[in-house]
């Protein structure tokens, strides 16, 4: 479903040398499999989720969602993926219904098959009462779940969740995985990033961890902490990006090294 | 603790906070720095439009002068032009006559109608009046002379035939229509030389015929405007004014909520990734600017027409009494083509709104951004409220300035004017919005743009990272920052240099200028700031052959230059300050030692000084981030503002094109000083060419064609149409069979550029195999 191929991603640093925030990242996530996609500040998740999800270009590398290419076939890989990111922003004068219906336009949906989609979103996921509330006026929680529904109203095969419940209390974060949950019944494609070992626990069939913008490890969860000989997924994770920090690198500041044009070319 | 410690604490925190914000720097403090000296020359340009120009006289009865003693005082008019001891130093280029020979007898009937209705208050159009109005623009004139049928001395009837016991004394009529600028401007002029003809006749029949001293002439002028036209006229420059600025406000303000606003808000990204293309958000967006930038617009218009209405209702008798009787309601028919003009201006300042927005970072940012696109748009916007400005096909082509010419035509009622000139208007504001809608999709199609973290921005590390070679050509900020340089020492060496007055202080201030201010900058910065100076200013050797091809090139393309600068004088003719600043150049360079001197001083010094900064530097910086086209039209674009004059700067843009093109396909900077400097020198040799020499010359006979004036004086000069085509023809080949280098042109390396014809290339093949 999801193919990463020798992915890169420079981002310009200054006037002349260039910042990898991906390098050399390598996957594939097939239907019906969550896939927790885990690394510290910095590590590269919302570079590669914005790859996936077409917003960014890959540097280098390929990238294949539903078998269509996201820099040749844009259009249909974006008709395939609904992305939920870390901000939970939306138009706040603006409904939690109409926001939903909005996106959902851009799928070119017929407007009863919309309205009753709308319906059923808003009943499964028990916001019924989000409807006609303008979404300036919800709680962060709320406005996430709204986001939510505005990913999936387009009933999508592929779902990407950049840091869904980060920032969120601790019912609002309950509530939102839930619903990721209840989607991975639906033998959905998922991709979900988080820093928080308990999430992955608990919803994740496999993880790739990214450090400094490479693949430092992937397996399921028991595979890495047989591996590692770790008892939780924390101890894991520390084991791991300790093992692959470069000495050279700035540590308090959790970016990779910068390398020049040359060097990045090389 | 001191009581002031905290507040101290908060304004440095807050302090450091719009300091390290690179962008509210830029505008708040680098912006004005850099709008200035950019405004300065585009009031240099402005000014051109509003130096004067001269007036058209219609003399109708000029022969009725014959007939009065005018010998005392001088005749009024001499071989068919005023008698220039009338004109007080004006000039005689300023006022231009134009005598009607066969006069009409309806003409002349019209004009008394005229005369007769003049002391009644006309509030609507008249025959008469249409018909004069008819003549005028017909004849190409701004004012009428009407030379009436005598009067005698105590003769009250004024259409009596003269009787040669009485002494006759000449009656002069003008007639001017005060809804115009160039006609109020062209009546001020004729009535000072009839004022200088009055007062010469009076002291001249003081002695001869004390009976008429105290008026030797009778004079009256009568205003061909009907009221609607004088209230049009006042409302056909404040209405659009104040329309398009709303407009602009109402289009800024929306965009900057619709851009930067949905990125600070954080909701773009969810936008992005739905199968919309950027093309399509960037559309709907500008439809919905649009929708509030012409809500903005109109609503202000409205605002400004019920005020005015109310205030001229109210005042109207205090403005009578005060002499401003032309201060009545606005038309409401103004409103129709005021809506009419406000889609398209809207369409393209929502475009430039958009596109400037979609750079902000955040709605603190793009608000910054709205006071350079006002400083810009201001004098376009002010030009047509100038005095003695009309429409033509040269102010039609400048954007902004011709929509709101073209609509003051409308108001003004001159629809056949704006007809003409509805095409031109229309594509060159279509042209702009299709350019700024590009933009503005090309900034949301840009991660750098859509995703840029906060920036911190610290002066001395930035301006050592300037200055530090980082490659081997040079960056996108290095070029900006060379222009700057070369910007400028160009102003401070240009008033630090000797004045031009003679020849040897010319070449002392031409060498300085090109010199300190154009030559010395990219190569001090080359070698200081990129990591190899020879690759940053291209000068890689090239084959003798294209050292050929270059100079055949200038010579093919000189016919299309000389066209095209041809064209853009007949669209915006020299002012005659321009002018005589060219004499004066002309007759300094007569005093060269000889051809040779003024062509190394006009034709080769600024081919290289000016190709080190332009196509060395400047090309080489901007090929590495852009496409070749854009980069050979920017570095033209900058080429060409780099000249004073309009005029000058539109030919060297061309110019500019055709020498990145030639800077691109060789990777070299020695082609194109090549074609720099043999261009230069033909200019140089054209001004000075003799006529007779042409006409003795079968050669250049065969060439060239040529006008001269009656003094033997070269006015005119261009290629026969069979030499050009021959030349351009020859020019297109030339370019398809320059080669362009094995490897990437942006690097410049050891591969072979070479100028080789397609066919010697294939015998050449075909021999090797």
């Amino acid at each position: 479903m999801i193919e990463v191929c020798q992915v890169g991603k420079s981002y310009p640093d200054g006037i002349s040398s260039v910042f990898w925030a991906l390098a050399d990242v390598t996957f594939s996530v097939q239907p019906n499999e969550v896939v927790g996609l885990v690394g510290a500040n910095g590590a590269g998740k919302t570079s590669l989720l914005r790859i996936l999800s077409t917003v960014l270009p890959p540097t280098t590398g390929d990238v294949w969602v539903g078998g269509h290419h996201v820099v040749d076939d844009a259009a249909a890989v974006r008709s395939q993926v609904g992305f939920v990111s870390a901000n939970t922003a939306v138009y706040d004068r603006m409904t939690g219904s109409e926001y939903v219906r909005f996106f959902g336009n851009f799928y070119g949906l017929p407007a009863d098959e919309l309205e009753d989609r709308i319906d059923e979103l808003f009943v499964r996921f028990r916001m019924t009462g989000l409807r006609d509330q303008l979404c300036g006026r919800m709680s962060t929680g709320m406005k996430q779940k709204v986001s939510i529904a505005r990913a999936l109203v387009h009933n999508p095969d592929v779902l990407i969740f950049d840091e869904a419940t980060l920032g969120l209390d601790i019912v609002a974060a309950r509530s939102v995985m839930e619903m990721v949950m209840a989607l991975r019944e639906e033998s959905k494609c998922i991709i979900f990033s988080t820093h928080i070992m308990s999430e992955l626990e608990r919803i994740c069939d496999r993880l790739v961890i990214l450090h400094q913008g490479r693949l430092v490890a992937e397996g399921t969860a028991r595979q890495l902490m047989d591996t590692y000989h770790e008892a939780s997924l924390e101890d894991l994770f520390f084991r791991i990006i300790s093992a692959e920090t470069d000495p050279v690198a700035d540590r308090s500041s959790g970016r990779a090294p910068v390398l020049s044009a040359s060097e990045a070319t090389r | 603790m001191k009581p002031y410690f905290l507040a101290w604490h908060v304004f440095r925190r807050e302090l450091l906070d719009q300091w390290r914000d690179r962008r509210t720097l830029l505008s708040v403090i680098f912006l004005p720095l850099l709008l200035y000296p950019i405004m300065g020359l585009a009031m240099l340009q402005v000014m051109q439009f509003v130096g004067e120009k001269p007036t058209r006289v219609l003399v109708i009865g000029e022969e009725r002068l014959q007939q009065f003693a005018a010998s005392e005082q001088g005749p009024l008019f001499v071989d068919n032009d005023w008698n220039a001891r009338w004109l007080n130093g004006q000039g005689e280029s300023l006022l231009k006559l134009s005598f009607l020979g066969q006069v009409d007898p309806t003409v002349e009937t019209a004009i008394q109608g005229v005369v007769q209705e003049s002391d009644q208050t006309v509030t609507a159009r008249s025959a008469p009046r249409d018909m004069i109005q008819a003549l005028l623009r017909d004849s190409q004139a701004d004012v009428l002379l009407w030379i009436a049928p005598a009067c005698h001395q105590s003769d009250s009837d004024a259409d009596a035939p003269a009787e040669p016991s009485k002494i006759a004394r000449p009656r002069l009529h003008l007639l001017q229509n005060t809804a115009s600028d160039q006609s109020r401007m062209a009546a001020g002029r004729v009535e000072q030389v009839l004022q200088s003809w009055y007062l010469a006749g009076r002291s001249a029949a003081a002695e001869a015929h004390p009976e008429v001293a105290n008026e030797p002439f009778e004079y009256a002028a009568s205003d061909l405007a009907p009221r609607e036209q004088l209230n049009s006229q006042v409302w056909s420059k404040i209405l659009p004014f104040i329309l398009f600025l709303w407009t602009l406000t109402g289009a800024f303000y929306c965009a900057v909520d619709c851009c930067a606003g949905e990125k600070e808000r954080g909701t773009l990204e969810a936008l992005l990734v739905t199968p919309a293309t950027r093309s399509q958000i960037v559309l709907g967006k500008l439809w919905t600017t649009m929708a509030f930038s012409l809500t903005s617009g109109m609503v202000n218009l409205v605002g400004t027409v019920v005020t005015g209405w109310f205030v001229s209702r109210q005042l109207g008798a205090l403005a009578a009494e005060q002499g401003l009787a032309n201060f009545g309601p606005p038309p409401l028919y103004a409103l129709a083509w005021l809506v009419v003009g406000a889609v398209p201006i809207s369409a393209l300042f929502s475009a430039i709104s958009l596109a400037v927005a979609a750079f902000a970072r955040s709605t603190k940012e793009g608000q910054h951004y709205l006071m350079p696109i006002l400083m810009i748009s201001l004098p376009l916007l002010t030009l047509p409220m100038l005095p003695g400005m009309q429409l033509d096909l040269g102010i039609s082509l400048i954007p902004v300035t011709g929509m709101l010419f073209w609509l003051r035509s409308l108001l003004e009622g001159e629809y056949w004017m704006a007809a003409r000139f509805t095409l031109p208007v229309l594509l060159v504001n279509g042209w702009c919005v299709y350019l700024a809608l590009g933009w503005a999709v090309y900034q949301f199609q840009q991660e750098s743009v859509l995703f840029r973290p906060v920036e911190r921005f610290s002066l001395l590390p930035w301006l050592a990272t300037l200055l530090r070679p980082s490659g081997p050509v040079p960056a996108f900020a290095q070029v900006v920052l060379l222009l700057g340089v070369v910007m400028s020492l160009k102003v401070i060496l240009t008033a630090a240099a000797p004045l031009p007055l003679a020849w040897d202080s010319f070449v002392w201030h031409t060498l300085i200028v090109l010199v300190g201010a154009v030559a010395l900058p990219p190569v001090v910065l080359a070698i200081a700031s990129t990591g190899s100076w020879v690759q940053t200013l291209r000068l890689r050797p090239v084959p003798w052959t294209t050292w050929v091809a270059a100079l055949g090139l200038a010579v093919c393309f000189h016919p299309l230059i000389l066209w095209f600068q041809q064209f853009v004088m007949h669209l915006y003719p020299m002012s005659m300050d321009s002018t005589q600043m060219q004499q004066t150049l002309q007759h300094i360079v007569g005093g060269a030692p000889g051809m040779w001197a003024i062509v190394l001083l006009m034709a080769v010094a600024p081919a290289i000084c000016e190709e080190l900064t332009f196509r060395g530097f400047v090309f080489s910086g901007l090929l590495k981030t852009l496409k070749p086209f854009n980069a050979i039209l920017i570095s033209a674009i900058l080429f060409g503002a780099m000249h004073g004059l309009l005029q000058q700067s539109i030919v060297a843009t061309a110019t500019g094109v055709l020498i990145g093109f030639l800077a691109w396909r060789t990777a070299s900077l020695w082609p194109c000083i090549a074609y720099h400097a043999a261009h230069n020198a033909i200019t140089v040799q054209f001004a000075f060419l003799d006529p007779a020499v042409i006409a003795e010359s079968k050669w250049l006979s065969f060439v060239l064609e040529f006008e001269a004036n009656e003094q033997g004086q070269l006015i005119g000069l261009s290629y026969t149409p069979w030499a050009a085509t021959f030349l351009i023809v020859c020019g297109v080949w030339l370019c398809l069979n320059l080669k362009p280098p094995a490897t990437s042109v942006s690097q410049v390396n050891d591969s072979e550029v070479r100028f080789r014809p397609r066919v010697a290339a294939r015998s050449a093949n075909e021999g090797t195999a």
